[in-house]
This record gives C-alpha cells, sequence and structure tokens, in this order.
C-alpha cells in the first residue's frame, strides 16, 4: 500500500497501480480515454494528464514541473505529489476536448451511447461549452465491420481501446488504424470481419458511440434502462454481468467486473444468449390433467396439489420408485428446496443429476495463448450450475444417480413417479429419454419449453428464465456466485424458488439468502456464497 | 488548423481566427513534449511564427478581403 498525494489530499493505493488508477480508485474523476485497466497503457489521448512534483533538474528540489505528465502512465511511488486541480490542467483538459470533438457530428439524438457516452460527460464537466469550429467538417464513413457489429468513424476518437482489445485480448488482430493525422480512422481489412467470440466487449469499451452493437442499435434509451447485477448461465464458466432492462423486458447484458472469473470480459454467446427469455413458446401456465382434461389451479393451490399428489403415489406404490431429476439450470437454492421435499415426502427417492449440454470445446483467448497468459476461456460446458448441483447431491447422499443410469432404470421400470426439471433455453429431450415419457404414472415437469415430457405430464409447472430467478450458481471452479431477477416472470408463471419454498412447508416469500441459512447444516459447502471484495476497479 | 489557415488563404479569414490559430497552437504544445511524440511541434511551430511575426501582415489581408466573403463561405458551410 502506497501513500500518495492528490490535490494535497493523503490517500492510500495498491503498489503497482498507475496515478491514473490510484486517483479513481479513491474517487477523483479524472477524464481519460485510452486507458483501460484491463488493456496496455498507450497514453495517447492526453486527456488524463496532471501536474507532477519532480526534483529540478539543476537544484534537485522538488517543484511543481511545468510539464504535465500522463498519469495514465506514471506508476505510483510512495510520496508522489500530484496536482488535477490547477489552472494548467483544466486548461489542458477543455483543449483535448476541443480537439476530440472538432470532428465530431452533432449525432446525439440518434446515437446509441447518448447517456452513458464520455464525450459528453467530460465536455460537460472539463470541456468548453461552445464549438469554435466553424469549418466544414471531416466525414468518415459509417462501416459495416462485422456480423454483431457497426463502426461509425465519424464520431471515433481514435482512442484505439478496440485495437488493442483485438490485439492483446481475444489475439484475434482484425481491428487497426488506416490512414494518419487527422484523417484516421479504426478499419478491418477487408474479407476479414470482426468475428471473434468476443467481439461484444468492442462495444462495451468504446468510450464514444464509435462501435455499436446492431442488437441494440435504436432500442432504447440508456438512461430508461434498470441495470440488475447477475451471472451469466451461458456456460459453467459464470460471469458476472448486468441485465439492462425496463418494462419487464431485457434489453441487453453487459459485463461487470469480477477478477475472480471474468475481469471485465464476457463472450458473445452469453451477451445475446437472453433472447430466449421473451420466445413467445415459453409454456406460460401451469397445467394439471386429469384424464384427457387439465385445468390451470391457482398457484396458491398448486404446492398442496403437489404434495398430496406425491404423497398418495408414495402410500400406492412405495417411495424407492420416486425420482426427481435437477436440472444443471436450476439455482442451488432452488435444487435443495426440490430435494428436501423430495426426501421428505419419500426418503428412499432417488435424485438425479440432470443431462448437462456441451458443445464444442473449451476456447481460450487470446487465441494463441496458454498457462499463465490466457485472459479469458469459453468452456464447452454450457450449463451454469453442474457443480453446484453435484454438491448438493453429494451432501445430500441417499439414492443419486447419473442421467444415464436415470434412462435406464426407467426403461426397466423401476420408477414410476417423476419430477423432472427443465429450463434449458435449447431443446434437451434426446430420443432416448423421450421414449421414457408414458413410463411414468405421475409425472410432474418444470420447464420452459414444450417437449416430449411435458406433452405427457400430469403436473406442468412453468419454469423461469434465470433473469427471472434469484439464487446462486456454482461455476465449473467451485466458486458460488449470486445472482438477483430483474424482471418479473411472465403472466401466469412464478418464480420456481416461490413455489418451492411452500412445498417445502414454510410461508412468506421465497429469498434466497434465508434458503441458504435453511441449507447451511445439509450442505455447508453451497451456503456461502462469493462476492468479490475488490472494489470494482474503475473502467468504463 | 490547416482549415483555418487555407481559409485565410482564401481570402475568408476573420479577425478571431487568428487568435484561433495560435491558441490551436499552443494547446497542441504547450510546451515541446506534451505530446507523444514530435509530429506536432512541427505542426505548430511554423504556425505559431508565422501568426506572432507577421501578424499585421495577416490582418492586412484579412481586412482587404472582399466584403462578406468569410460571412457567406462560413453561412454555406453551415
Amino acid at each position: 500500500m502506497a501513500k500518495i498525494i492528490i490535490d494535497s489530499q493523503e490517500i492510500e493505493c495498491r503498489d503497482g497501480v498507475t496515478a491514473l488508477q490510484a486517483a479513481l480508485e479513491a474517487g477523483w474523476d479524472v477524464p481519460h480515454y485510452c486507458y483501460h485497466p484491463g488493456l496496455s497503457v498507450v497514453a495517447s489521448c492526453r486527456l488524463c494528464l496532471m501536474e507532477m512534483k519532480m526534483p529540478h533538474p539543476k537544484t534537485k528540489e522538488m517543484g511543481w514541473a511545468p510539464k504535465l505528465m500522463p498519469s495514465c502512465q506514471t506508476p505510483v511511488r510512495e510520496g508522489m505529489e500530484i496536482r488535477f486541480n490547477t489552472e494548467k490542467v483544466k486548461k489542458n483538459q477543455e483543449n483535448c476536448m476541443e480537439f476530440f470533438l472538432l470532428n465530431h457530428p452533432l449525432d446525439c439524438p440518434v446515437c446509441d451511447q447518448a447517456g452513458e457516452c464520455h464525450l459528453q460527460d467530460y465536455s460537460y464537466k472539463f470541456g468548453k461549452a461552445e464549438s469554435r469550429m466553424v469549418d466544414q467538417k471531416y466525414n468518415n464513413p459509417k462501416k459495416d465491420i462485422g456480423p454483431r457489429t457497426l463502426l461509425y468513424s465519424d464520431r471515433c476518437v481514435m482512442c484505439t481501446r478496440c485495437v488493442r482489445f483485438s490485439q492483446e485480448v481475444s489475439g484475434t488482430h482484425e481491428l487497426s488504424i488506416v490512414n494518419r493525422g487527422s484523417r484516421a480512422e479504426i478499419d478491418v481489412f477487408p474479407g476479414l470481419p470482426l468475428d471473434n467470440p468476443l467481439q461484444g466487449n468492442v462495444v462495451d469499451i468504446c468510450p464514444v458511440g464509435c462501435l455499436l452493437d446492431k442488437d441494440f442499435l435504436f432500442q432504447r434509451r440508456v438512461w430508461e434502462l434498470k441495470r440488475g447485477a447477475s451471472v451469466c448461465p451461458g456456460c459453467a464458466r459464470g460471469c458476472a454481468i448486468s441485465i439492462d432492462h425496463v418494462d419487464e423486458k431485457v434489453y441487453r447484458l453487459k459485463p461487470r467486473f469480477n477478477p475472480e472469473v471474468n475481469d471485465w470480459w464476457m463472450c458473445d454467446e452469453g451477451r445475446y444468449g437472453f433472447k430466449y427469455i421473451q420466445d413467445k413458446k415459453r409454456i406460460s401456465s401451469p397445467l394439471v390433467r386429469r384424464g384427457l382434461e387439465h385445468t390451470t389451479p391457482d398457484w396458491k393451490d398448486i404446492p398442496a396439489i403437489l404434495r398430496y399428489r406425491f404423497e398418495q403415489f408414495v402410500k400406492e406404490q412405495g417411495g424407492e420408485k420416486v425420482v426427481a431429476v435437477l436440472s444443471p439450470f436450476m439455482a442451488n437454492e432452488e435444487a435443495w428446496l426440490l430435494a428436501t421435499f423430495m426426501r421428505d415426502v419419500a426418503p428412499q427417492a432417488s435424485l438425479v443429476m440432470g443431462p448437462v449440454p456441451y458443445e464444442g470445446e473449451d476456447q481460450s483467448f487470446p487465441v494463441k495463448a496458454s498457462g499463465d497468459d490466457i485472459k479469458f476461456t469459453i468452456l464447452k460446458e454450457k450449463a451454469p450450475n453442474r457443480k453446484g448441483i453435484e454438491s448438493l447431491l453429494e451432501s445430500l447422499g441417499g439414492s443419486t444417480l447419473t442421467f444415464e443410469q436415470f434412462i435406464e432404470k426407467t426403461g426397466a421400470g423401476d420408477f414410476t413417479a417423476a419430477w423432472l426439471v427443465g429450463g434449458y433455453p435449447k431443446p434437451w429431450v434426446e430420443k432416448d429419454a423421450a421414449k421414457l415419457a408414458g413410463k411414468f404414472d405421475l409425472l410432474v415437469v418444470q420447464d420452459i419449453f414444450e417437449n416430449e415430457f411435458t406433452a405427457k405430464a400430469d403436473v406442468v409447472l412453468p419454469a423461469c428464465a434465470w433473469a427471472e430467478r434469484e439464487g446462486s450458481f456454482t461455476n465449473a471452479d467451485g466458486l458460488s456466485q449470486p445472482f438477483h431477477w430483474a424482471i418479473a416472470p411472465p403472466d401466469g408463471a412464478r418464480r420456481d424458488g416461490q413455489y418451492l419454498f411452500e412445498i417445502v412447508g414454510e410461508t412468506g416469500l421465497f429469498s434466497a439468502a434465508r434458503v441458504r441459512e435453511m441449507m447451511a447444516k445439509s450442505v455447508p459447502t453451497l451456503s456461502k456464497v462469493h462476492e468479490s471484495q475488490r472494489k470494482p476497479v474503475h473502467a468504463h | 488548423m490547416h482549415k483555418i489557415a487555407t481559409r485565410i488563404a482564401a481570402d475568408a479569414g476573420r479577425l478571431e481566427d487568428l487568435d484561433i490559430l495560435l491558441e490551436t497552437a499552443r494547446n497542441m504544445g504547450m510546451m515541446p513534449g506534451l505530446s507523444i511524440c514530435g509530429l506536432p511541434d512541427g505542426a505548430t511551430f511554423p504556425i505559431e511564427t508565422i501568426v506572432k511575426k507577421f501578424r499585421s501582415e495577416l490582418e492586412t489581408s484579412i481586412n482587404a478581403q472582399p466584403n462578406q466573403r468569410a460571412e457567406d463561405l462560413l453561412k454555406v458551410l453551415n
């Protein structure tokens, strides 16, 4: 921990950081464009310049150096003194802002970045009120550089963050600077579009509205969006994300800083993988079948109906014929509640780990890196909570099976009552499993989309997507991270945790924290969740 | 700077343009070394010296422009 003096105030900061990082973490708003804690330092924008005390070359006395130093490139040293609140620094900030805006089009009314744009924010705080540019501005073209991104070169401030990202983090080198001087632009090589699995991050790090997400283009103004913290369910990595939503609709996902898992980044699969939440084909209401008829009972009766049905079944056929399939898309708390109910009603009931989808291979970035140089990995295991369900099954003990064993045993007639949990965004019922749908005398299916099991089920419960639920996922490294709901479940559905909470016999509102306290005795490993302790390293 | 200089050369400059030129030139290199490399110094020093040393000549040429030329041109551009 080094002690430095900024604007005559002494602050403590971490060792080895740059002066800019120390100032930002201590609460100073120092304007900067090209600096990003996850990328190399270039000091090209010159907006973060500060005054620093340095020894006079002749007398060796410490005095304020007449030349301003870039704070993003100066590492902190014990006892360093710097200033941001002087005339010189302010004049420099004003003049740099003027240069940035010289050729900038007046696009705020149509620009997606309005509201989270650093040109807007810094002009307001540090810039000049009026523009003196009366000549014609250079009109750089708007480009379509990839299947999911647009590049509006007239808005670019040449901070080169996107270029450095494609060189250092994704390792794919698609973006580069072409032309020189005031005609410089960012561009891709003709025929090689910006198409790597991490490319959505360049839209996040672009401080202005130059790199745009085609998916989010013109969808909504950012100040209308509300932001909720969550964890991505795309793969077992469990990247920390934020969900931007309003009016019960999710508009976009952005990464959150998490030094243990994903730093500042997230992959495209997770970023764009929320569309299924809005799919019209989702199961929208609960269903109870009796013979050829079906009814839609009230949600307050459903826990009682389910308990009655299972208790009846156990009386008639015995508890060892009962099985529950826990999907790796369930939260730890929900799975625990369901397992507790099952074992309560039928202590010999079997618990099964649901099928875990695998796609392709693990991908690590930068593309040719290995070992410590790897900055980001996309795992091939495309479910968020296999590890959590596995730990749960281990701790609870009793009869636990793999999905293959479940298929075998059901085929042989060993199980005739089942509660299947799905929640997969893609179709998950394979042929061998589909054949079993008719084998159950009592089948409860909790899923998002219809499939062969829901068609034959006695009770169908609409499951909710992760953005509508609360709980925690345990990632592939064993880290349990909490996630919170952002939007309400669709009309007719209810949060899975709520009715599972009621079925276990509790009353009141389901809260993941409360269930974790209840879990502490039987499953201590899952009852503690990890929240990143390090302050979010400032990066915009 | 290039745009302003071309405009002055085309007889459409204004008196404020000289001040803008000077200030812009100073901002690019408040002292030699404020920017990341030496190129801006090469761009700003000629402008600074010309405007400083030959200011009266520049002012005379601006005042001798056909009337309204600057305002007309700027109206078209904006």
